[in-house]
């Protein structure tokens, strides 16, 4: 008896957490699904039934067509793809020599550098935007993606380097003894060793790419020209001048939304893990 | 340590040799990392460093205009290249409300297009101060314009700096099918107009009036609000003067009046006025929602496109018979950028923008833009031609606060603009507003300041 | 102080292996340091350097001086860190219960299975950029075309709160992932012990793991502060540079940008803009500080 009560009161209480997770998720979910559907619609379609599925007669895909069409879109997704890849890349590479170099190298000077990067991680960059925009005319780099990357990778570097640091921590001494005793100099045994590393790579990679493709306040500062706008300044601007084009206003949304989606829910795993490894330093 | 056949050609390209003790798993990594590293610098680098390649000369031009960017790719830049044909011609707006401050840092930066559309007085003159657009005096056709229209875009002593355009008027469009049905006539006076606005309320199917509450676009409420109701007040010109040189104060009655005839639309517009933007206002009016819509003569495109029963209507008088004030704005000009590599082509373009060819396509095509130029230009768009008919009989002026005061920090723009919003969306009276407004230039601009 | 002169003493004494390990290191962190140095914190103390210069010519607190005396800039600025308070209160007070509460329920042990789905889910909103959610939100709240009735957005009183809910769904994620990971990180025998003890999900929830995490809340809500205090991104999706209804929506962030960068006509102070950026980060600075010598050590110390 008593156990069969304590299963429905286990049961209950599971389908409590489920039900409260289920009205989280709606609630995240919801406005974005309502957006996609809206997407694929007419625009009658939109605005007499903004929650219904698009059917035979509502669906459409006049607003991609124009929102491609009108915005530089292919050019945006370009220019967001070689920054976030330049960034991201050179974040990882500077992050995990130097987390070697600090695991390795241990000394009141490699506390004091990794001190230093954990500060780094809470700098309000933004506010010396001023002189990184003087700098950038001095060297001719303005509208050009090098500058964004340069500067994406002093933010990010930073946190990247951190991450890395507990991950090498990990790798056990004899590896990098044996490889030593082969013959093998320092560079060389750093190689040996990534690849056990991967993961921490694969999660610094994931926690930069996300707030620098959605970063709108570099690229309107350093390359708001047309031929080097990133998407996410291409659609503030897309939606500044399209006010009345819903249904094209709606498929550019869409088509800004859906890359880091995709790439979120592949590499779930290695977000998580970099965020929460990151912070919880 | 030597590798046979083909692991050796992997190493050669990332140029390590791994020792022989690790698993072949572990060296295939190694070595597919080093390749993916070397062959990923080697293309991020030169893409990252995107060089600018030019055939002919290319001269950029930068606009608020984002709405009429389609004119300008296949009608009037088309016209200028076939005649031109070693110029390209890059049609590059930005929108409106991120023009100043977007262009500014250009300037700032040497980034700035070749060719830039200019505001009337205020960012253009402070332009002129930091000298990033050059002097066009004696430029071939700038004496199709009078020097009354150069005033906008001249230095003090009269030195042109733009090549004028357009003009552009403040005033009402009406949806003709509503006044039938509700079997309303156009408003001349206050009273009249406050009784048309009292009746489509009273009707209660459609919005009386609609202009713009956000406040990301309060220079609605100066340019088509303020500046729209308050020149018959203030008498005009004049009335401009006056507060330049400060020989009259905000607070006097007849500004006063011209906030409170403002403050009289309030009651008609709609409950949610303060999240009304500006283009949602359009939109009310040509769904059909909305009556009356406070607007500028450049959207006539968008307010009575062909098929629509669209009339347009001034500012009304207060007394029965007095003669109306309409506003004009001269809107845009072309300047050029003192920092542009191609300064001759630039001129040459200038040039044409003030031959009668260009003047009859910017009117056939973007109606609602009136030609300054002292050329006969014809005008065939219904709309277009009644907000030309709102100057007969009636006084032109232009708006008030937009030079002597509109330097600095704060300056007309951003007090003005401000104090309008807050007193259409809150229970402010026009008297305090106006108050609000002379107690802020007594601050900050010299001739008001207290004696 | 003592740490300083311990790394001198290491630099100066001979030994080949400080030395060479000293090389390595530097060797192996120069590039990273290089990036960091060279374009995050140069900047910054730069833009502090700039701030006490007018054009080229050297003024001393000048700039200062107006940001705080002057009876317009001192009511923006004061008006802008007053809406940057309310903006932290709102989203630390909304924010990290809900991230808690969303944390506690996905380590409940309740959902197994389901655990990534419904973490992948309540994640997607930060991957989104502030433009898109700025104008999503903006749509279903807007009187017109969307379910609200009440002008949000334009209404003084209720545009920041508005902008601060949005913030807040759109960044849940974080804190939620962050309190996940110490919440699982809490060794399961601890747990254990307490249910055999007879107590209940509830009770082990709040004596138990929260004490745990504690220090993870206060990182945790330090970081917002930092990043609340630096907030520009979203009020610029949806006002532009506007200052909003009033200057209700106005925060330090939109207010450096509007006085390095200008507004309509006004072409914008680089010097004030930088003593503007100054004294924000010395506001964070600070109140790091703050956070740092009070509340983290006493959290530590109530550990296990």
């Amino acid at each position: 008896m008593i156990r069969r009560e304590g299963r429905v009161k286990n049961q209950s209480k599971n389908l409590m957490v489920h039900l409260s997770l289920l009205f989280f998720a709606i609630l995240a979910i919801g406005p974005i699904f309502v957006m996609v559907i809206n997407s694929f619609k007419t625009v009658e379609g939109i605005f007499t039934g903004p929650l219904k599925i698009p059917n035979s007669e509502t669906f459409t895909l006049d607003g991609f067509k124009r929102a491609i069409g009108q915005g530089n879109f292919v050019r945006n997704y370009g220019n967001s793809t070689i920054i976030t890849l330049g960034a991201t890349l050179l974040t990882v590479i500077c992050s995990c020599l130097a987390a070697y170099g600090i695991t390795e190298y241990t000394t009141k000077l490699s506390a004091m550098i990794a001190g230093l990067f954990t500060i780094g991680i809470m700098l309000p960059v933004t506010l010396g935007t001023i002189v990184i925009i003087k700098m950038m005319v001095r060297f001719n780099l303005l509208n050009t993606h090098l500058s964004l990357i340069l500067v994406y990778v002093g933010i990010f570097v930073p946190l990247g380097v951190i991450l890395m640091v507990t991950n090498f921590r990990t790798v056990s001494n004899e590896l990098k003894e044996a490889a030593r005793i082969d013959g093998a100099n320092e560079f060389k045994t750093f190689l040996i060793v990534l690849p056990l590393v991967m993961p921490g790579v694969a999660a610094v990679a994931a926690i930069t790419m996300l707030p620098v493709w959605n970063d709108l306040w570099f690229p309107l500062i350093l390359t708001a020209g047309p031929k080097t706008q990133t998407l996410t300044l291409g659609i503030q601007q897309f939606v500044g001048t399209y006010q009345n084009d819903w249904q094209a206003l709606i498929a550019a949304l869409v088509l800004g939304a859906i890359p880091l989606i995709l790439l979120f829910t592949l590499f779930s795993k290695q977000f998580i893990k970099g965020l929460s490894d990151g912070y919880s330093k | 340590m030597t590798l046979p056949g083909r692991s050796a050609r992997f190493c050669l390209v990332s140029g390590l040799t791994i020792p022989t003790k690790y698993s072949e798993g572990v060296r295939m990594r190694i070595k597919k990392v080093s390749l993916i590293f070397a062959m990923s610098i080697s293309l991020i680098i030169p893409a990252s460093v995107i060089p600018a390649v030019a055939a002919k000369t290319t001269l950029v031009i930068d606009s608020w205009r984002t709405d009429d960017s389609k004119i300008w790719n296949e009608i009037l830049i088309p016209m200028y290249e076939k005649a031109n044909p070693n110029v390209d011609l890059v049609w590059a707006p930005t929108p409106s409300n991120e023009y100043d401050s977007a262009l500014s840092l250009r300037m700032k930066s040497g980034t700035a297009a070749d060719i830039v559309m200019c505001r009337p007085y205020g960012l253009t003159k402070a332009f002129i101060k930091d000298k990033h657009l050059i002097p066009i005096t004696g430029l071939p056709g700038l004496n199709n314009f009078t020097k009354q229209s150069q005033q906008s875009w001249a230095n003090a002593s009269g030195v042109p700096y733009c090549m004028p355009v357009a003009s552009v008027g403040a005033g009402f469009y009406y949806n003709k099918n509503i006044f039938k049905e509700l079997k309303l006539t156009v408003p001349k006076t206050q009273k009249e107009f406050i009784g048309v606005l009292d009746k489509i309320k009273k009707n209660g199917k459609y919005t009386p009036l609609v202009a713009a509450g956000l406040d990301a676009d309060n220079w609605a409420l100066d340019q088509m609000g303020l500046q729209l109701v308050g020149p018959y007040y203030w008498k005009g010109d004049a009335g401009g003067v006056a507060l330049d040189n400060g020989t009259r104060k905000v607070t006097d009655p007849e500004y006063v009046a011209a906030f409170e005839a403002l403050a009289s639309w309030k009651p008609y517009l709609p409950k949610t006025f303060s999240s009304l933007s500006y283009s949602d206002a359009e939109q009310l009016f040509i769904l059909g929602r909305a009556a009356i819509a406070v607007e500028g003569s450049w959207s006539v495109k968008e307010m009575a496109p062909p098929g629509s029963n669209v009339g347009v209507f001034g500012a009304p008088v207060a007394k029965a018979g007095d003669k109306p004030y309409v506003q004009v704005l001269a809107d845009f000009g072309f300047g050029i950028n003192s920092a542009s590599p191609s300064q001759a082509e630039a001129k040459k373009l200038l040039t044409w923008f003030s031959t009668k060819e260009f003047g009859q396509a910017l009117a056939n095509n973007l109606p609602g833009f009136f030609p300054l130029s002292k050329e006969k230009i014809s005008v065939d768009n219904k709309t277009a031609q009644a907000w030309l008919n709102l100057r007969d009989g009636a006084i032109v002026t232009a708006p008030i606060g937009m030079d002597k005061m509109n330097t600095g920090s704060p300056n007309w723009f951003s007090v003005t603009t401000n104090i309008l919003n807050k007193m259409m969306t809150t229970n402010m009276t026009g008297k305090q507003a106006a108050a609000e407004l002379q107690k802020s230039l007594e601050s900050w601009y010299p001739p008001q300041k207290k004696k | 102080m003592s740490f300083f002169v311990k790394l001198i003493g290491e630099f100066l004494k001979s030994k080949t292996l400080v030395r060479r390990r000293h090389r390595q290191l530097l060797l192996f962190t120069s590039p990273a340091l290089t990036f960091f140095l060279l374009f995050a914190v140069f900047p910054l103390l730069s833009t502090i350097y700039i701030s006490f210069y007018q054009e080229d010519v050297f003024v001393g607190l000048k700039n200062f001086e107006f940001l705080f005396t002057n009876d317009e800039a001192s009511e923006r600025l004061l008006y802008a860190f007053l809406h940057n308070v309310q903006f932290f209160l709102i989203a630390a007070s909304v924010q990290l219960p809900t991230a808690l509460c969303m944390a506690a329920l996905l380590t409940s042990g309740r959902v197994r299975r389901m655990t990534s789905f419904y973490r992948t889910l309540l994640f997607i909103p930060t991957t989104l950029s502030v433009v898109i959610v700025g104008f999503i939100w903006r749509l279903i709240i807007h009187p017109l075309w969307g379910i609200v009735d009440y002008p949000l957005l334009g209404e003084a009183a209720t545009a920041l709160p508005t902008i601060t809910l949005m913030s807040v769904w759109q960044y849940l994620g974080i804190p939620m992932v962050f309190l996940y990971s110490a919440l699982i990180s809490i060794p399961s025998n601890i747990i254990e012990a307490a249910q055999v003890d007879g107590a209940s999900d509830l009770r082990i929830f709040f004596r138990i793991k929260i004490p745990l995490i504690a220090p993870q809340i206060g990182i945790i809500t330090i970081l917002t502060f930092i990043w609340i205090f630096n907030a520009f991104d979203i009020i610029y999706a949806l006002n532009g540079g506007a200052p909003g209804p009033d200057y209700a929506t106005d925060v330090l962030g939109t207010l450096f940008y509007r006085t390095f960068f200008g507004w309509g006509p006004d072409l914008g102070n680089q010097n004030l803009g930088a003593a503007t950026a100054t004294v924000i980060f010395f506001i964070i600075l600070f109140g790091t500080a703050v956070y740092f010598a009070t509340v983290q050590r006493r959290l530590k110390a109530s550990q296990l």
